[in-house]
């Protein structure tokens, strides 16, 4: 690249160009190479996203061929009819209903429970809050056996509500909206109770709307994380009509060994709903993330 | 008299019934599917067999479990993937963390977090067979960049000694912008007044970076350290999807990718061995249950400063 070329394009292009020239002129080298270090790290991040849609918009014979091909030389849309012919719509609805009805249990619950342990008073409160924290020292993964005991003689055996009801209350939800709760001056409280207000009503009125920024970042985080699910949907699910989508995903590749042009359409079209949700909901999302690191 | 006391009741009932309504079901609930499956769970590690035709056999499924050949690789897998993890991923985040903490454009940094944190919000599952695709040994795009710059091919999750550390990478892609932003924080609540000091005193960057970030980023980094450390300690759907998909058996080549939760799962659900699964899933449990006492230890000591 000639030097013109470049101051083209930095002229073109606001950043990161401008600032690296101002930073050239200061000679702060490590600065530029952290820069650097910074946008290819980040572009990196990305690669397996645009290998992924590229790739699933090629044909079987395209996607296994040497060299790769950069772009698709004839693009299809055959491999999303295939998997979407497969199945694949139910186990997104599925997983719509799934992760939904879970989402609301957990926002409902942790709201209201965050309201009960921070602002009201009644004997056994705090022992009660800190039986419900210590569950966090439960990996799944280990009541998963115990649980499908339990849920054979129930018939939650290869059922959708079967999924949903051992995580309808999060623990760490319940602590974000208490920790936030807590924050509220009792002033605002104590005036409506002189005001005659029950418990629902200051919750209702007062004390939800202003917790928004952590129920919306408590909602979008358990949505994500309830849409990832594999293990449990593994253990209960056992027919292909109520499988979820990360079950559909698995499917795909081990009964017909790694057919990757549908295996990349499948993943396309189980990514790109939630990469819209994060873009929409990015303030949230980061917040939530933020909140997380109070954990403890 | 009668009256007035039913009156009374009425309002103490009226003004604890949102109490009842909201604590008594949660409460129930997390004595059902928490706390009574832990105590069934002990239960079960007691007895051998399947459920329903079991024996009591004391803790012979714990004996057997601490010679058993299989259990030793499962956990020294799981070792060898959350040290990998985070030894990896940790500084790394650091480092990116300390990057985007000096741009100085809001819009820029914005631009930067999002590209870290695209991989936090897609689904495990369908990212994992991405990787396989990318790490195919011979029409992976990993391997014909790594030929095209005359470096040799590699078998990723084929070889028994470069599957661990294959997956232990997708790991640390998948959720690195997680303690981006954790470090991100820690950096945003030290006082600026600090570096400016040390400026003036002619420390050089290098020296603010090892006299005044680390040490007080070291609550946050011992955060850190238990949540993802607990979070791969019980790391399933990566190791799982990896190695189902990739034409081997999950936890393959030859068991160099049996996790202790993949262990948990085949002798329990594919298996059958409710009773010896059960002793393993405990020795989870008390491992994850010291970590959150540590934990909690840390983050109160954290506080006082």
């Amino acid at each position: 690249m000639t030097v013109s070329s470049t101051r083209r394009l930095a002229e073109a292009q606001p950043w990161p160009w401008r600032q690296l020239r101002g930073l050239a002129t200061r000679r702060s080298w490590p600065r530029i190479g952290g820069l650097a270090v910074l946008w290819v790290g980040g572009l990196l991040m990305v690669v397996p996203f645009v290998w992924m849609v590229i790739s699933s918009f090629k044909s079987a014979e395209e996607i296994l061929s040497l060299p790769p091909t950069l772009l698709p030389k004839d693009p299809t849309l055959e491999n999303y009819r295939e998997i979407l012919a497969g199945g694949f719509g139910r186990y997104m609805l599925n997983s719509v209903v799934v992760t939904t009805a879970t989402t609301a249990s957990i926002v409902i619950s942790s709201a209201a429970l965050g309201f009960v342990f921070a602002k009201t008073r009644f004997v056994g409160r705090d022992l009660i809050f800190a039986a419900f924290l210590a569950t966090m020292a439960l990996p799944f993964e280990v009541l998963a056996i115990p649980l499908l005991i339990m849920f054979q003689p129930l018939g939650a055996v290869d059922q959708e509500w079967g999924l949903v009801v051992p995580f309808m209350v999060d623990v760490f939800a319940v602590y974000i909206c208490r920790q936030y709760m807590a924050s509220i001056p009792n002033d605002y409280l104590d005036a409506a109770r002189v005001d005659g207000l029950g418990d629902f009503r200051i919750f209702w009125h007062i004390v939800l709307p202003m917790s928004r920024p952590a129920i919306a970042a408590v909602a979008i985080l358990s949505f994500l994380y309830n849409w990832d699910q594999l293990f449990w949907p593994l253990v209960l699910i056992t027919s292909q009509q109520n499988a979820t989508v990360p079950l559909g995903i698995v499917d795909l590749s081990t009964q017909f060994g790694p057919i990757y042009n549908l295996t990349m359409a499948a993943s396309t079209i189980t990514v790109v709903p939630t990469v819209i949700v994060f873009f929409i909901f990015r303030r949230q999302f980061v917040e939530g993330m933020m909140m997380q690191g109070l954990k403890g | 008299m009668v009256v007035r006391f039913l009156k009374q009741l009425k309002r103490t009932a009226g003004r604890h019934a949102f109490l009842l309504v909201v604590l008594t079901p949660a409460a129930l609930w997390i004595l059902a599917f928490r706390y009574f499956p832990i105590a069934y769970l002990a239960d079960l590690s007691l007895q051998t067999g399947a459920a329903g035709r079991s024996k009591f056999v004391g803790l012979t499924n714990y004996q057997a479990a601490l010679s058993d050949s299989i259990f030793h690789t499962a956990v020294l897998n799981t070792i060898e993937y959350t040290v990998l993890f985070l030894v990896v991923q940790l500084p790394l985040a650091l480092l990116i963390a300390v990057g985007i903490n000096s741009l100085r454009r809001q819009s820029v940094r914005q631009a930067v977090l999002t590209l870290y944190f695209l991989p936090l919000v897609a689904s495990t599952a369908a990212m994992a067979v991405v990787f396989v695709y990318l790490y195919h040994p011979v029409y992976g795009l990993l391997n014909y960049g790594l030929t095209s710059i005359g470096l040799p091919a590699l078998s990723y999750l084929h070889s028994s000694t470069q599957a661990l550390p294959a997956v232990a990478a997708m790991a640390v892609w998948k959720s690195l912008g997680f303690p981006v932003i954790i470090f991100l924080a820690g950096l945003l609540s030290i006082p600026r007044e600090l570096y400016d000091a040390a400026a003036v005193d002619g420390a050089g960057a290098w020296l603010r970076f090892w006299g005044i970030t680390l040490p007080l980023l070291r609550p946050t980094t011992t955060l850190l350290l238990v949540i993802q450390g607990v979070e791969s300690l019980r790391a399933f759907t990566p190791v799982y999807v990896m190695t189902a998909t990739s034409g081997s058996a999950a936890g393959g080549p030859n068991n160099a990718t049996l996790v202790w939760s993949l262990d948990i799962f085949q002798l329990a659900f594919q298996f059958n061995r409710f009773g010896y699964a059960a002793a393993l899933a405990m020795f989870m449990f008390i491992i994850v249950a010291i970590f959150m006492v540590i934990q909690v230890k840390t983050t109160r000591a954290g506080w006082e400063y």
